[in-house]
C-alpha cells in the first residue's frame, strides 16, 4: 500500500492559516510497519500559536514531556512517552526525563496541582523554588501528552491445541486499535502556548493461523508516536 | 463389567473433584500490595515554627484487608500505614522548621485514615489498578483547640502490564494514592498567613481539601 493522502472534511486538505496561526494536516498511510505489519492509517495535525522562530531552543535546553494523568479512564502509556523522547533525542533535542521534572518540582506537577492549560503557568512558575528548579534543568518547553491507544473492536475466532508430539493452532483473528493523543507544548520563557499537535493512527491486526499463527500487527501507537514527533520537533527545532 | 465401568466413572469424577478444588485454591489467592515509601522532598518554603506530629498507633500500622467478591476470593492486604507515615513526615519535614516540637509546638498535627478503596483491571475493565484513600488531618494549636480538620480524599492508578504483577500494580497505585494526599495536604499549608493564623487562634475550625 503506497502513501496516501487523506482529504478533509468536504473533500478538501484541511489547510488553514489565521493572524500567526498554522495548521497542517498530513495524513500517512503505512504498510508494513517493522516487516510483517498490518495497515496502519495516521492523520497528524500541527497548530502553532506563536510565529516560527519567535522562541527559538537554544543550545543546551531541554524539553520535557509529561503524560496528563487527571483523567480517570484514560492516561499516555510510558512507552508511548520512551518513545517521544527517544525521537526527539536523536534529532537532536535534548530530553529531561519526566520522572526527573515530576520529582524535582514535587508535588507541584502531581494531578491535582499541575496546571492545565498555558495561563496557569505564571502560578506554577511563581511557587517558591519552581522557577529555580526548572531553571537548574534547563527545561524550556514543556509538552504535555494527552490520550492512549485502545483496541475499539475485534472479531475472528483462534484455536490452539497441544498434545504429545503435536501443537498448532488453526483460525483467523483480527481487531482494531486506536490511537488518539493530543501534545500542547509550552514555551516556559515567554510562558505562553506555542502549539499542539494532535494525531490520530488506526489499523487493524490480523492472526491466521494454520499451525502456526502469523501475526500481522498493526502498530498504531508507534505512527501516532513518529507523526508527533516530527510535528513537535518542527515546532520547537532551534532557529 | 458395569461395576468396573461406574468405579472408573467415580474415580474420574473425584479426580475433576480434586484438580478443580486445586485450581479453585490456587485462584483464591492471598495479595499483598506494599506501597513504595519513597517520597520526593516536597518544593515548600519553610515556616520557622515547630510543631509536633501525632501518629498514633492505629495510623502506623493501619492496614486494610478485603477479600474480593468478584474475583474467586482473593484477599488483598494493603498494609497502609507505615508508607502514610512517611509522607506526612515527609511534607511536614519541608514546611516547617522542626517536626519534634513536643510540648511547646505551635501546632500539632494528627492524621488518620479513614476509608480505603482499590479496584482491579479485572473488575473495571480498564487498564488501571486504582485506590482511594480518604485521610482525614486535625490541626490543633498549643491550646489545644482544634484550627483546622482537613478531608483529604486521595486518588491514584496504575497501568496494568503484561510486565506488572498485580501486587506491584496495586502498591505504585496507593504510592499514587499517597503523592496526590501530599499535594492535596501541601494545599492546604501553603498559605504562610493561614498557617501562622491557626497558631495564633482562638479555635476556628477550618476544613475541606
Amino acid at each position: 500500500m503506497g502513501a496516501q493522502q487523506r482529504r478533509g472534511g468536504g473533500g478538501r486538505l484541511i489547510m488553514h492559516m489565521a493572524t500567526g496561526m498554522r495548521a497542517v494536516v498530513l495524513t500517512v498511510v503505512l504498510a508494513g510497519v517493522a516487516g510483517l505489519g498490518g495497515c496502519v492509517s495516521a492523520k497528524v495535525e500541527q497548530f502553532r500559536s506563536a510565529p516560527r522562530g519567535a522562541a527559538p531552543l537554544v543550545t543546551g535546553d531541554t524539553v520535557v514531556i509529561l503524560n496528563r494523568r487527571q483523567h480517570g479512564d484514560r492516561q499516555a502509556e510510558d512507552s508511548f512517552n520512551r518513545c517521544l523522547e527517544n525521537k526527539l533525542a536523536s534529532q537532536q533535542l535534548p530530553v529531561t526525563p519526566q520522572a526527573d521534572l515530576v520529582d524535582a518540582l514535587f508535588p507541584w506537577l502531581e494531578p491535582r496541582t499541575a496546571p492545565l492549560s498555558a495561563r496557569a503557568l505564571p502560578k506554577l512558575l511563581d511557587q517558591p523554588g519552581v522557577a529555580d528548579r526548572i531553571g537548574a534543568a534547563r527545561v524550556r518547553y514543556m509538552i504535555w501528552i494527552d490520550g492512549e491507544s485502545e483496541t475499539v473492536d475485534s472479531s475472528g475466532s483462534l484455536s490452539c491445541a497441544a498434545a504429545p508430539g503435536f501443537a498448532g493452532c488453526i483460525g483467523f483473528g483480527m481487531w482494531d486499535k486506536a490511537s488518539d493523543y493530543e501534545a500542547e507544548v509550552w514555551d516556559l520563557q515567554s510562558r505562553q502556548l506555542v502549539g499542539k499537535v494532535s494525531a490520530r493512527a488506526t489499523g487493524t491486526t490480523y492472526i491466521p493461523a494454520l499451525i502456526i499463527p502469523i501475526p500481522l500487527i498493526a502498530r498504531t501507537e508507534a505512527a501516532a508516536c513518529n507523526g508527533v514527533a516530527e510535528q513537535l520537533a518542527d515546532l520547537i527545532r532551534p532557529g | 463389567m458395569g461395576r468396573q465401568l461406574n468405579r472408573q466413572r467415580a474415580g474420574a469424577g473425584a479426580t475433576v473433584v480434586a484438580l478443580a478444588s486445586l485450581l479453585l485454591t490456587a485462584c483464591a489467592g492471598q495479595y499483598q500490595a506494599v506501597p513504595p515509601s519513597a517520597f520526593p522532598p516536597p518544593l515548600m518554603e519553610t515556616l520557622p515554627m515547630a510543631v509536633a506530629l501525632d501518629i498514633a498507633p492505629a495510623f502506623s500500622t493501619y492496614t486494610h484487608t478485603e477479600t474480593m467478591t468478584g474475583t474467586r476470593g482473593a484477599t488483598w492486604t494493603l498494609p497502609i500505614g507505615p508508607a502514610s507515615v512517611d509522607w506526612v513526615q515527609n511534607l511536614a519535614r519541608a514546611r516547617f522548621s522542626s517536626i519534634e516540637g513536643g510540648r511547646s509546638a505551635a501546632l500539632r498535627i494528627a492524621p488518620t485514615i479513614e476509608r480505603v478503596e482499590f479496584s482491579l483491571p479485572s473488575q473495571t475493565g480498564s487498564d488501571f489498578y486504582e485506590a482511594w484513600i480518604k485521610y482525614r488531618v486535625q490541626i490543633t494549636n498549643a491550646a489545644g483547640q482544634t484550627v483546622a480538620d482537613l478531608p483529604l480524599a486521595a486518588y491514584g492508578k496504575s497501568r496494568d502490564g503484561m510486565m506488572v504483577g498485580a501486587e506491584t500494580g496495586m502498591g505504585d497505585a496507593l504510592n499514587q494514592a499517597m503523592r496526590d494526599a501530599t499535594a492535596a495536604l501541601a494545599l492546604a499549608l501553603q498559605d504562610d498567613r493561614k498557617v501562622s493564623d491557626w497558631a495564633r487562634s482562638s479555635g476556628a475550625v477550618a476544613g475541606g481539601v
